[in-house]
């Protein structure tokens, strides 16, 4: 028996009612694995005989009657999560050998909640990318097109759970790397607040900009996974040490839509949104008109701050203290230089050099510091507007998956695929892509973004859409 | 973008850049420049710099020795090792 496309849910019920063991769900999930490689690319690493290991583990819990809601569930990591023993390469010729020797928070918790990691999904590299064509992997393709991308950069976990390979992986979002892709592959893609959880582990881009995710089918099982993996960590400065109670977040019923930052969206998205926000209307729902007056600014913003981060972060591989080292001999300072030319790639090239440019002298007060007012001016604007609703809907992306190559030209092209997710990004909120529709064969995503630490309100708003929509039951036809 | 300042880019961030890498990279920064030159149109007087999300300050831990003694398992990731020291190769600045 095949069980793709199965959720944490009906593996649940599977293995609690004894029908199958983790290791028949851990080896057909292998198998699925195997089968689509080469169509998909979405795995990097297949971790078999740790996987089979961790579902034995599982099934003896089962049976000494120990379980939890993970207990024996097939999962992946993105490649920028460490996982001890196991290669973390963030998909860049300069980690192309390094092995983690402890695990990320989030990994640790996920295993200790008894869920199976069976590999690593590709990404862009660094995680710098909209769609899964900087990875040293080779680009991963969409579930739904072949010919086109997953969206970046956590593309290889959106694939995985869009192709029905496992029921959810993880994921990093800095600039809307989980909700992008899981709006372009159809999937449930979920950020949770800064702070929630822990980046300890994770390969950093953009310190005060990164947060681990999940990618699921629904709204449901982001919850499950967001259960097991959060939480104060004191390895983790930026982890938070408490936050409010979700009780006063339960029932979301006013929802703002800032229609006016949307006008040009293409109308194949702007009617799955429309449609999308009716269906909530005659639910019950209020939908209020409400504005982010700064949002025009976001995406350059958040590429100020997000390379002047990543310039510093990334400075650390000079193959020496990390990375890639070169075989090129010279000074000690040819030697660096060489060594970080040969292992980034060109995008990542970019960035530092941005980063570098907007933190040089006579550029950083123009750029760097004028960035940060803005964006607390964006975060001051979302927090108006949480004053008078409960939950923000936007659409995910400003297009559905585009080809592979297609915005190879302009760079800002690419970035400008971001301008629906940075703002939420910069300022720190929860929030939550959810499959609302099709253009065409592709899918489209709608963003549900809350106040921060309005996780369970997000959720509980995904979880409601979801039991009145079918577009995230729908699957993709891969050939065989 | 003037090639001075290029230069000057590549050597803060330490990247040796072919000429053809140079020729691209030039062209890619100056639209990325202009892209976000945007930022300077918005009024920010008096508006303190955000670096935080939650303007939260950074948490401190408590001052007491953490440490664990693994540094055979780290050593195990450097590609030469002797007595407990990680081996380089040998460079001279000119």
């Amino acid at each position: 028996m095949s069980y793709q496309f199965h959720t944490i849910e009906e593996f649940r019920d599977l293995l609690d009612s004894r029908q199958a063991s983790s290791v028949e769900l851990t080896k057909d999930c292998l198998q699925r694995i195997r089968n689509t490689s080469e169509l998909v690319n979405c795995f990097v690493a297949v971790h078999e005989e740790r996987a089979l290991a961790a579902a034995q583990r599982a099934d003896q819990d089962m049976a000494n009657g120990t379980t939890g809601p993970l207990t024996g569930i097939p999962i992946a990591h993105k490649d920028v999560f460490c996982v001890e023993g196991e290669a973390t390469t963030c998909c860049s010729k300069m980690l192309a050998s390094f092995v983690a020797p402890y695990n990320a928070t989030i990994v640790e918790r996920l295993s200790q909640a008894g869920a199976v990691c069976v590999g690593k999904t590709n990404m862009d590299e660094f995680a710098m990318g909209s769609s899964n064509e900087t990875s040293s992997f080779g680009p991963v393709k969409n579930p739904w097109n072949l010919e086109r991308v997953p969206g970046g950069s956590s593309g290889g976990s959106a694939a995985a759970v869009a192709a029905g390979l496992v029921p959810a992986c993880t994921g990093s979002d800095t600039g809307g790397s989980i909700r992008q892709p899981a709006s372009f592959c159809g999937v449930t893609g979920f950020k949770p607040s800064y702070g929630l959880n822990s980046r300890f582990g994770m390969v950093a881009f953009a310190s005060s900009l990164d947060h681990p995710g999940t990618l699921t089918r629904t709204a449901s099982e982001a919850e499950i996974m967001l259960k097991a993996m959060s939480g104060h960590d004191k390895n983790d400065s930026t982890s938070v040490a408490s936050v409010p109670s979700q009780a006063e977040f339960q029932q979301p019923r006013v929802l703002g839509y800032p229609a006016r930052l949307f006008s040009n969206l293409p109308s194949a998205i702007s009617s799955c949104l429309d449609t999308a926000i009716r269906t909530l209307e005659e639910s019950g729902y209020r939908i209020v008109e409400i504005d982010i007056p700064h949002f025009d600014v976001a995406v350059a913003t958040y590429y100020v701050i997000s390379c002047a981060e990543a310039s510093t972060n990334l400075s650390r591989y000079d193959g020496i203290r990390y990375g890639h080292r070169s075989e090129h001999r010279g000074g000690v300072t040819e030697m660096f230089e060489h060594s970080r030319s040969e292992g980034f790639g060109t995008e990542v090239k970019r960035r530092i050099l941005t980063g570098t440019f907007v933190l040089s002298v006579g550029y950083f007060d123009a750029y760097y510091l004028k960035a940060q007012k803005i964006r607390r001016l964006i975060r001051d604007d979302y927090r108006k507007a949480f004053e008078s609703v409960d939950l923000i809907l936007s659409p995910s992306t400003p297009t559905t998956a585009f080809g592979l190559e297609q915005m190879d030209r302009d760079p800002t092209e690419m970035y400008r695929q971001d301008e629906f997710t940075v703002p939420v990004s910069l300022s720190g909120l929860p929030s939550m892509s959810v499959p609302c529709g099709f253009a065409g064969e592709l899918p489209v995503g709608m963003q549900l973004i809350g106040p921060h630490f309005g996780e369970a309100s997000v959720i509980a708003l995904g979880k409601a859409f979801q039991s009145i929509t079918d577009w995230h039951t729908k699957r993709p036809i891969l050939p065989s | 973008m003037d090639k001075q300042l290029l230069n000057r880019l590549s050597a803060l961030s330490q990247l040796h850049l072919t000429v053809d890498e140079q020729n691209g990279i030039a062209s890619d920064l100056e639209t990325i420049i202009r892209f976000i030159d945007v930022i300077g149109n918005v009024p920010t007087d008096g508006v303190e710099p955000l670096s935080h999300p939650l303007d939260s300050a950074q948490v401190l831990r408590s001052d007491t020795p953490t440490e664990i003694k693994d540094r055979d398992k780290y050593q195990e990731l450097s590609a030469v090792t002797r007595d407990g020291h990680y081996l380089v190769p040998r460079v001279i600045d000119p």
